[in-house]
């Protein structure tokens, strides 16, 4: 697959602290229209804190972050968002449809869209719980509610899809639909997902982005990408999807491009 | 309660009309804001601003009094400290989440300890319970109109941008990621919060607007699919405890503030634990059938 098409995400020299704790340091990666991105790291080295700024939730301290050669904030449209939402208020009064139709939430505007309904069912029916449509969401397992997120992002056929540890707590079942979802999308769809698994990615992938702390002056994390190579023994049974071994002692810079798209060994 | 009803038709007595409307227009603010103070859980918030209220109030009274000030009525003190503690604790809230409680048990204090002290040294009797515990029956109809209007514009603006309320509520960062301006939101319905618990304090008090502004939604969360309809079970509910409360008052001759506020608690405490009994049911329903 070629990837000389346009860039969706460019993060520019970016460093970012909260307080006096440096999290990134000096981050410098790219993502083109249409390829598929893992980004891995072990927990607390701020990839969570990538994704914010790939949102424009937060701001970088230095250096510049665009979505589709723009500032984050402008190009929310086109982006859809599956974040963690561990903590939520379990006696919160919610159906599964609202949940879903929050995905095509205009920023001030109460005008639903005539077809939302249908939009709704289907998107639902996508990640195969189409039944759950007027369940409450808080009566859902941990794999239905990520489900869920998953229709609510996808609601709005975003260009770009960003999900956050979708697979956390999931089981295999889910997290196999999951990646099934997401194959229909590659290609079309630009996605970064995020991982703490640093060792297995989807046979998705098309480029590994390993964050991870390397003794920066800073004290930050800094990016490399990684290579990958297909495994027989991280079997499609057991963990729900076929996958790629991170190949860690492979390192690249951040922002190599490869015109291939893929950098499996 | 017949006594109750002849005294409402009676037209030398309009004060227990007034009453019975301001328990009525009051409803509408304890079922619709309610309903998002609890799923925002905002409720200590709300109970610091409703408190803060005696200061602004006892302030007033006492420079008025002192004529250190025209003469101006001390709901227009409590306005100024009910916005004023609610925009402190927004802003704490929003960028330093951890001083947060410190910051609302400060406000809560402070607000009330100006209240006794200004209110100790005015000139003349002032009697600080009838804010704490509310007179319904010296409402004004000054005091209707403005309900009026308020219950008009909380339920217009609740149903303009209710997406964004609720999407604001139930999942802030995703909201935000959608463009929602998730910031004026909130300090939107903390402005609101803030001059309703003004105007509904002079229907329970400053002690037990809290209440009203939770019981009658919590009692809804127990059934309610959704947040518009915890919103209007909420209402209904309040009217319910709000007039049962007036009535009950006015047979026992007791406050009815806090007879409103017995009624809700006792019905949600109900309403709780008919939950934990069918959750109870439930679970050994299960349990039997996993062990045939």
């Amino acid at each position: 697959m070629e990837h000389n098409h346009a860039t969706a995400l460019r993060f520019q020299n970016v460093s970012f602290s909260y307080g006096q704790t440096a999290v990134l340091d000096n981050i410098n990666f790219h993502i083109h229209e249409g390829e598929f991105i893992a980004l891995v790291g072990p927990n607390g080295t701020g990839k969570s804190t990538i994704l914010k700024l790939a949102l424009g939730l937060e701001s970088p301290h230095s250096g510049s972050v665009l979505v589709y050669g723009k500032q984050p904030q402008s190009m929310l449209h086109r982006i859809g968002y599956v974040p963690q939402h561990t903590q939520y208020d379990r006696s919160f009064p919610i159906s599964v449809s609202e949940v879903v139709g929050m995905g095509l939430l205009h920023p001030s505007s109460k005008k639903a869209n005539i077809k939302q309904q249908d939009r709704i069912s289907d998107a639902l029916q996508d990640v195969a719980v189409g039944d759950l449509a007027d369940r409450p969401y808080t009566d859902l397992s941990g794999g239905q509610r990520r489900r869920v997120l998953v229709a609510r992002a996808l609601i709005s056929h975003p260009s770009f899809l960003i999900l956050d540890e979708p697979t956390a707590n999931m089981d295999s079942e889910s997290e196999s639909l999951l990646f099934s979802v997401l194959g229909t999308l590659k290609g079309k769809t630009t996605i970064l997902i995020v991982t703490h698994d640093t060792e297995f990615v989807s046979s998705l992938t098309d480029r590994v982005l390993c964050l991870g702390k390397r003794g920066s002056c800073a004290g930050g994390a800094t990016i490399v990408q990684h290579l990958t190579e297909p495994v027989d023994y991280a079997h499609a049974t057991l963990t729900g999807q076929e996958k790629l071994k991170v190949l860690h002692d492979v390192q690249i810079p951040g922002d190599a491009c490869n015109q291939e798209g893929t950098l499996h060994e | 309660m017949s006594d109750f009803f002849s005294t409402l038709a009676n037209p030398a007595m309009p004060f227990l009309r007034n009453a019975l409307v301001a328990a009525l227009l009051s409803s509408v603010l304890f079922g619709v804001i309610g309903a998002i103070v609890t799923v925002r859980r905002i409720a200590t918030l709300a109970g610091a601003v409703s408190h803060a209220v005696l200061g602004g109030i006892g302030l007033v009274l006492y420079l008025s009094a002192t004529k250190a000030i025209p003469a101006i009525p001390p709901i227009i003190g409590a306005f100024v400290f009910a916005l004023l503690a609610a925009m402190i604790i927004g802003v704490v809230s929003k960028r330093a989440k951890q001083r947060e409680d410190t910051v609302i048990n400060a406000i809560w204090a402070i607000g009330m300890s100006i209240g006794v002290l200004t209110m100790a040294k005015t000139p003349g009797y002032v009697d600080p319970s009838s804010y704490l515990f509310g007179n319904i029956l010296l409402i004004s109809t000054t005091d209707l109109i403005f309900l009026a209007v308020l219950d008009v514009i909380v339920v217009a603006l609740a149903w303009r941008f209710y997406p964004q309320i609720e999407a604001s509520a139930f999942d802030e960062e995703y909201a935000k990621v959608r463009g929602v301006r998730v910031n004026l939101v909130y300090f939107v319905i903390l402005g609101i919060v803030a001059i309703a618990v003004v105007l509904l304090q002079t229907f329970v008090g400053i002690v037990m607007v809290i209440a009203m502004l939770t019981l009658p939604a919590g009692t809804a969360g127990y059934t309610a699919r959704n947040l518009v309809g915890m919103m209007v079970l909420g209402w209904f509910y309040a009217s319910i405890f709000s007039v049962g409360g007036l009535v009950a008052g006015w047979t026992f001759d007791v406050p009815a503030g806090a007879m409103v506020v017995i009624i809700a608690g006792m019905v949600f405490l109900a309403f709780a634990l008919a939950g934990m009994i069918k959750k109870h049911f439930k679970r050994s329903v299960k349990n039997k059938e996993d062990i045939a």
